[in-house]
Parts: C-alpha cells; sequence; structure tokens
C-alpha cells in the first residue's frame, strides 16, 4: 500500500508540475481566460449543467452526506 | 634406531617416493642424486642405511631442508655427511639462513677449496635472488651430475670440506633436532604430520571459509528446526475453539447499535470521497478535450491543456484516498469488530 501511495503521489506531482508549466506558458504568450471562456460557452451550455448541479438529484445525497453545491 | 633389513634400492625407492612432495623439480632430483652419491662413495651399504635412519625420516628432513634450508643432523647426513659426525662433537655455532652459499661440484670445490666461502658468495650471487639455497646448490648438483660418469670424482672429503662452509652450522640444527618431533614419531605419523604441515598452510583458509560456511548451514537448518510448527509440534496438546453463544448474543447486540453506524458513516464518507474524485477526473478530462474543440489561439489552447492536467492530476489523488479509504478504514472497521467478538466469545479449550 506504501508503494501505491508513493507511485500515485509522484505521479500526480508530475502532472501537475507539467500542468503548471503549461498554463504559465499559456498566461504569458498571450492566453486570456475570458476569451476562453467565450469559446467554451459556444460549445457548452452551463446554465444546464449548473441548473443540473444545482437540482434535487444532486443536492439531494449531497446534503445527506453534509455537502452542498454554492 | 630402527634397525631395517633393506637394501639400497628400495631404500632410494621410498625416499625417491617420498621426496615427491618437494615441488621444485631440480631440488628433489638434486637431492635424490646427493643420496645416490652417498650411497656410491659409502663402503658398506647396510652401515650407511643404520647410520643415516629409516628412509621415511631421511625424506622427511630432506624435505625440510628444501623447504626452509634447516639442516637437521638426518638431513646433514645426506648432504654433509662429514659435518654431521662432527656436530655431535663441536660445540654449536648461532646459525643465519642467509650465510647458507650455493653446494659446488666436487671437481670445482676443489679448485676452489682454499676459497671456498668466496666462491659459494659468487654461486649464489649468479642465483637469482630469491632463490633457496637449495634451488642455488642444485646447478652445481647437476654438474656433479655429469661428472660421475666421467669417471672424475673428486675425493669426497675435499668436496665435504667445502661443503662445511657453505653450510650453516648446526646451532640451528641442534634445537631443531631436539624439538623435531618427527625423529621419535613413528614413520607414518612423520609422514602424515609433514604432509598436514604443508598443506594446511595453502588449505587453511579455503578449510576455514567451507567450515564457516557448513556452520552456518547447520545453524540455519537447526534454527528452522527449532522453529515450532503445527506439524511437527507433537509435543503440545492440541486445541480447539469453541464459541459461547451466550457470549455472542451478548455482544451482537453494542456490536449492532455501534458498529452499524459507524460503518455507514464510513461508507458514506467514502462514497464522498469517490464521487468528488470522479468528478474532478471528469473535469479534468472535460477542460481537456475543450481544448481541441476549436480554439483559433493557441495560447488559449495551452491554458486549457495545462488547467485540465492540474486538475486530472488532483483528481487522481483524490481517487486514489477513496479507494484507499475503502480497503483500510472502512474494511478495516469490519475486521476490528469481528476480531473483537472473537476474543470476546471464543475460547481455545485442550483436547485430552
Amino acid at each position: 500500500m506504501k508503494k501505491a501511495w508513493k507511485i500515485v503521489l509522484i505521479t500526480a506531482l508530475c502532472l501537475l508540475i507539467l500542468g503548471e508549466i503549461v498554463l504559465g506558458v499559456g498566461l504569458l504568450s498571450g492566453g486570456s481566460p475570458d476569451r476562453v471562456w467565450e469559446t467554451a460557452s459556444e460549445y457548452y451550455d452551463f446554465q444546464q449543467i449548473s441548473d443540473f448541479l444545482h437540482s434535487d438529484a444532486v443536492q439531494g445525497p449531497l446534503g445527506q452526506i453534509g455537502l452542498q453545491i454554492p | 634406531m630402527e634397525v631395517t633389513v633393506i637394501n639400497r634400492q628400495s631404500y632410494m625407492a621410498e625416499v625417491s617416493s617420498l621426496l615427491g612432495l618437494i615441488t621444485d623439480e631440480d631440488t628433489r632430483t638434486s637431492l635424490i642424486a646427493q643420496m645416490e652419491h652417498l650411497f656410491d662413495v659409502a663402503e658398506d651399504e647396510d652401515k650407511l642405511i643404520q647410520e643415516i635412519g629409516n628412509p621415511t625420516k631421511v625424506a622427511v628432513a630432506l624435505i625440510r631442508y628444501a623447504d626452509r634450508g634447516v639442516v637437521t643432523p638426518t638431513a646433514a647426513a645426506v648432504v654433509a655427511p662429514e659435518r654431521a659426525e662432527t656436530a655431535h662433537t663441536e660445540p654449536a655455532e648461532p646459525v643465519n639462513a642467509d650465510a647458507f652459499h650455493a653446494v659446488e661440484p666436487p671437481q670445482a670445490a676443489e679448485a676452489e677449496a682454499e676459497t671456498p666461502v668466496e666462491a659459494g658468495a659468487e654461486e649464489a650471487s649468479d642465483v637469482p635472488a630469491d632463490a633457496t639455497p637449495v634451488e642455488a646448490e642444485a646447478p652445481a648438483a647437476k654438474a656433479e651430475e655429469p661428472s660421475e660418469p666421467t669417471g672424475e670424482e673428486a675425493p669426497p672429503a675435499e668436496a665435504e670440506a667445502a661443503l662445511e662452509t657453505a653450510l650453516p652450522t648446526d646451532a640451528e640444527a641442534a634445537p631443531e633436532a631436539a624439538a623435531e618431533p618427527i625423529e621419535s614419531g613413528t614413520d607414518g605419523e612423520a609422514v602424515v604430520a609433514l604432509e598436514a604441515e604443508i598443506i594446511s598452510e595453502e588449505e587453511e583458509p579455503d578449510e576455514t571459509a567451507e567450515e564457516a560456511a557448513l556452520e552456518l548451514e547447520d545453524q540455519t537448518e537447526d534454527d528452522f528446526d527449532d522453529v515450532p510448527t503445527e506439524a511437527d509440534d507433537d509435543g503440545a496438546p492440541q486445541t480447539i475453539t469453541k464459541t459461547n453463544g451466550l457470549l455472542v448474543v451478548l455482544y451482537l447486540i453494542p456490536a449492532i447499535v455501534i458498529g452499524v453506524p459507524v460503518f455507514l458513516a464510513l461508507v458514506v464518507l467514502n462514497l464522498a470521497l469517490f464521487a468528488i474524485g470522479v468528478g474532478a477526473l471528469g473535469a479534468g478530462v472535460g477542460i481537456f478535450a475543450t481544448a481541441f474543440l476549436g480554439f483559433s489561439v493557441v495560447a488559449d489552447m495551452l491554458l486549457l491543456l495545462g488547467g485540465g492536467a492540474s486538475v486530472f492530476a488532483v483528481a487522481l489523488v483524490l481517487v486514489w484516498l477513496a479507494i484507499w479509504f475503502l480497503l483500510r478504514v472502512t474494511c478495516g472497521w469490519i475486521r476490528v469488530v469481528v476480531r473483537l467478538g472473537k476474543r470476546f466469545c471464543c475460547k481455545e479449550v485442550e483436547v485430552v
């Protein structure tokens, strides 16, 4: 179990570092989160996703275990 | 001294076979040649055999002489017969092994009888530095051999006189003779003792290593043998587990009251963790996939790719945490309840 934990943590750490580096490069090279959101909203209906997350089907079980989506 | 009826041929055959322990062939050949010469010059062979002793004793002394250059009275009887006679009458002088010089052939010794020490020094200098005294003697002995068939035999007395000054004195030989255990032992014991002495020096490290390995194997085997096992434990009494029904009922009530809610809480917590982990995994994959939807700016794509990878890493840890929680905490709680119950309700009874 210890070995498995080590492998998972090391893999996650490497992936996180890689992701942060790529994120940093994107920001430095002129990327804009607003532009990304506008383009993504053309493909995804975020309102529908938000309604689903706040629906009783999801909020009910989460509320029973003490969780809540803001 | 033992008196054995033996002729020259038998005597020389036995000595030659025993001298096979000497690894250096030249030394062995020279010693055998000296023995032969001794018999050649002797007036009475039987008397000579009686004087020098049994062949085993002589061979052992010669081997020691070849190995370490130590001249015992027995060896001196062969390599320096006249000196061996005077050793009993003259007082012993301090011996230096380095003072030993090469033995010269009789005809050379006759020419150099006036300055035998200097000639010996020259002979020694011609010989390699690490050569033993007997090895230096070997060329002289070899030169001596062809001289015999030609008939030019130098008087043995003059050759022996050269040997007297070349060989170390018997001061060392006297205590050596006194301390020599082989002299007093039987033939078989003498040979065995010397062979063991020669061989043991070479094989001792191997033997000790082998012995240590064997001891370790024996020890580990003993250790394994000493570990009690159920199959081998014939001496200990056999036991069976008996369950008390009343105690089981008594235990079940609090076990259910306390154990089940705790178990359910742990399961719910586990499911929540798992849900969060799976959700994060889905979000990471979704963000990653969005980068390839149709963004025109590469920088925006990089933002999405980097963000997706970061979320995926966190999700991985969360999912693994959920699995670990299930295996260790939830299943561990069940194991604890069952173990407590066994300890409370079951008892081991010896079977008579």
